[in-house]
Formats: structure tokens, sequence, C-alpha cells
């Protein structure tokens, strides 16, 4: 596993893969919401990854479905973690 | 990956054809093509036979749409209602398809439909009920007080028309049962519209995104079904039937947009292959 990742850029990979699901504004507001909910970190490692992951299950449960939920969290997970991998 | 908003395309071939068929006759009415070609049993099959394919095809695929949720999930509660709603009311039409399409001729009214379309009018507000609470719960579309205000500010329009509109059906000389039920099928529609109208608020914060399309077509399905209700008791108690064609658009547009959301859900949350650009 690789160093933790700025927020910024966590932020914009959560923004980008929600985006096509939840429209731009929800996207923006889930990112914002769950990575302030981690409080004053500045840095996201995995640990903070699955935290989030975690957190936004519910959420995404009600819009998209049990699998289709699954789905884009599976996409999430990978696109933060090559994130980390390349920090 | 595109995150705008489109047309459905189908959607809107469908609707144009509508319009085009049904709104010309409030002009055309004496010429050929409605005399001769578009008669009014054409209309009453075309219409009658577009409303029972969409409220089928909604109720079995919001049926699917329910399992695709986990037990006990306040959205899959919402769904199962939705199939009721949905169910019921496919019911009811399929019975005023036995006199629009087997006989050629207007259903009466009041009629054993009616019994149907009134038993789905509980299940749909308690699915909005369902939908909205899940969604507050996400703490994604704000508190629901606030929106509760603002949905209320914006069914305030319906809620003073209901009372204009209502006032010459309560004194209209016509049957008691017709009286209940012009009186049932406006008030019920205005009880659903809240909860519709939040549903629309919340659709609003996902615009760009496959989920939008659920909620903002359900929404504008519920608005076109109000407004077709209330012209309905209206121009019934008046015995005003120039304006048909209008109620005819409004409700086959309302029971399009009705299954459309449906199925956008349904390829968002059971055929979950489909990659989201094809889920709208």
């Amino acid at each position: 596993m690789g160093l933790p990742a700025r927020q910024e850029d966590v932020r914009a990979v959560m923004v980008a893969v929600l985006t096509p699901y939840l429209g731009r504004n929800m996207a923006q507001s889930s990112a914002k919401l769950y990575l302030e909910r981690l409080g004053p970190v500045t840095a996201v490692g995995a640990a903070e990854v699955e935290q989030i992951l975690t957190w936004m299950r519910p959420g995404l449960r009600v819009f998209a479905g049990e699998q289709r939920a699954a789905l884009v969290l599976g996409e999430l997970r990978a696109a933060l973690m090559k994130l980390l991998e390349g920090a | 990956m595109s995150s705008r908003s489109r047309v459905d395309p189908y959607l809107a071939a469908v609707l144009l054809v509508v319009f085009a068929l049904f709104l010309p006759k409030l002009v055309l009415a004496d010429t050929h093509l409605y005399r001769e070609l578009l008669t009014p049993r054409v209309l009453l099959t075309a219409g009658c036979a577009l409303k029972i394919c969409a409220l089928v095809i909604a109720a079995l695929l919001a049926g699917r749409v329910a399992r695709s949720f986990a037990p006990g999930d306040a959205m899959r509660t919402g769904w199962w209602l939705a199939t009721v709603w949905l169910g019921c009311w496919s019911l009811g039409q399929g019975y005023l398809g036995v006199y629009q399409i087997g006989l050629g001729t207007s259903a009466p009214f009041p009629s054993g439909g009616d019994l149907f379309f009134i038993l789905g009018y509980p299940a749909m507000i308690a699915a909005f009920a369902f939908f909205v609470h899940a969604m507050t719960t996400t703490g994604l579309v704000g508190p629901l007080r606030a929106q509760l205000v603002v949905a209320l500010a914006a069914a305030l329009p319906a809620m003073v028309l209901l009372v204009f509109v209502l006032r010459p059906v309560v004194s209209a000389d016509v049957a008691p049962a017709e009286r209940a039920l012009n009186l049932a099928y406006p008030s019920l529609d205005v009880v659903a519209l809240l909860p519709a109208l939040l549903l629309a608020r919340f659709a609003l914060r996902l615009a760009g995104g496959a989920v939008f399309f659920v909620w903002a077509l359900l929404s504008l399905g519920i608005v076109c079904m109000v407004a077709g209700d209330l012209l309905y008791a209206w121009f019934s108690s008046l015995s005003f039937s120039a304006l048909d064609p209008v109620l005819d658009v409004a409700f086959i547009a309302a029971y399009l947009l009705v299954a459309r959301a449906v199925f956008q859900q349904h390829r968002i949350s059971v055929s979950v292959r489909a990659p989201p650009d094809e889920a709208r």
C-alpha cells in the first residue's frame, strides 16, 4: 500500500466515480460530507478509505439498490486504492 | 463518461406522437381526420391500450426493483407499495379497457375500475412517504422539516385550485357515488402531490446522474395525473367535454412518465451490468 493521499485528490476521485449515478451536485455533497466526517485529517490512507466506503454504503443503497451500490463501492475502492498506490 | 442529463429519445417520441394524435382534436374535431380516421373509438382504444401497457409494465418492474433492495430496507417497502399501487391501477385500467377496447365505448362513471383506482391511492401515498423517509435518512438531501416547508409552499397552488375545483363538484347535480369519486380523486391527488414534490426537490439535487431521472419522471408523472384529475372533476361537474383530449393526454403522459421512471430504477438497481450511461 502506498502513502496517504491528499483530501483534495480523494474528493476528486469520489466525485468522478459518483457523478454518473448521483449527479455532480450530490456527488460533491456526498464527498464533502464523508470527508468532513473523518475529522481534521489532511491525508487519507487505506483505513480511512474503508471507513468512507462503510459510511457511504447505506446512502448509496437507498438510491441505487443493493447490487448497484456494491458495484459502485467496488469501483470507488479500486479508484481510491489506485490513487493511494500512486501517492 | 458524460455526466450531462439527456432527454430519453424514445419517451420523447412516444409523447410527441400522443400529443400529435390527441391535441389537434381540440380545433379539428369536425374535420375528416377526426370523423373518419382518428374516430373516438380509435383514440379511445389507442389511449386505453397505452395506459394499460404503461401500468402493467411499471407494476411488473416495480416488483423486481423492490426485490433488489435488502429486506427491512425502507426503499424495499416503498417499492413493494408502488407495486401494489401500480398493480391496482393496472386492474382498474383493465376494467375500463373492457368498455374502451372491447365495446368501443366510454366506461361508465363510476365503475368497478374506480374501486381499483381508489384502492391504489393509499399504497401510492405510503410508497412516496417511504421513499422520502429513506432519502432523508441518507443525510444527503437536507433535513425533512426544511424540505417540507418548501414542498407545502409548492403544493399551495394545487390546494387553492382544489378548493376552486371542488366547489362546483359539491353542488353538481350528479349521483352520490359520482360526486364522492369526483371529490375523492382530486383530494387524494393533492395529498400525493406533497411527497411527490419533495421527491422532485430531491431529484433536483441529483441532476446529471442516472438516479435523477427516476425521481424527476415520477414527480412529473404525478403532476400530470393531478392536473388530469383536477380537470376531469371540474369538467365532469360542468358536463363539459370539449377539452377531453387534454385529459387524455394528461393521463397517458402521466402513466408513461411513471412507467419510464420505474424502468429507470430497474436499469439502475436490477440491470446492474448496464453502465450508468446506458441507465439514462
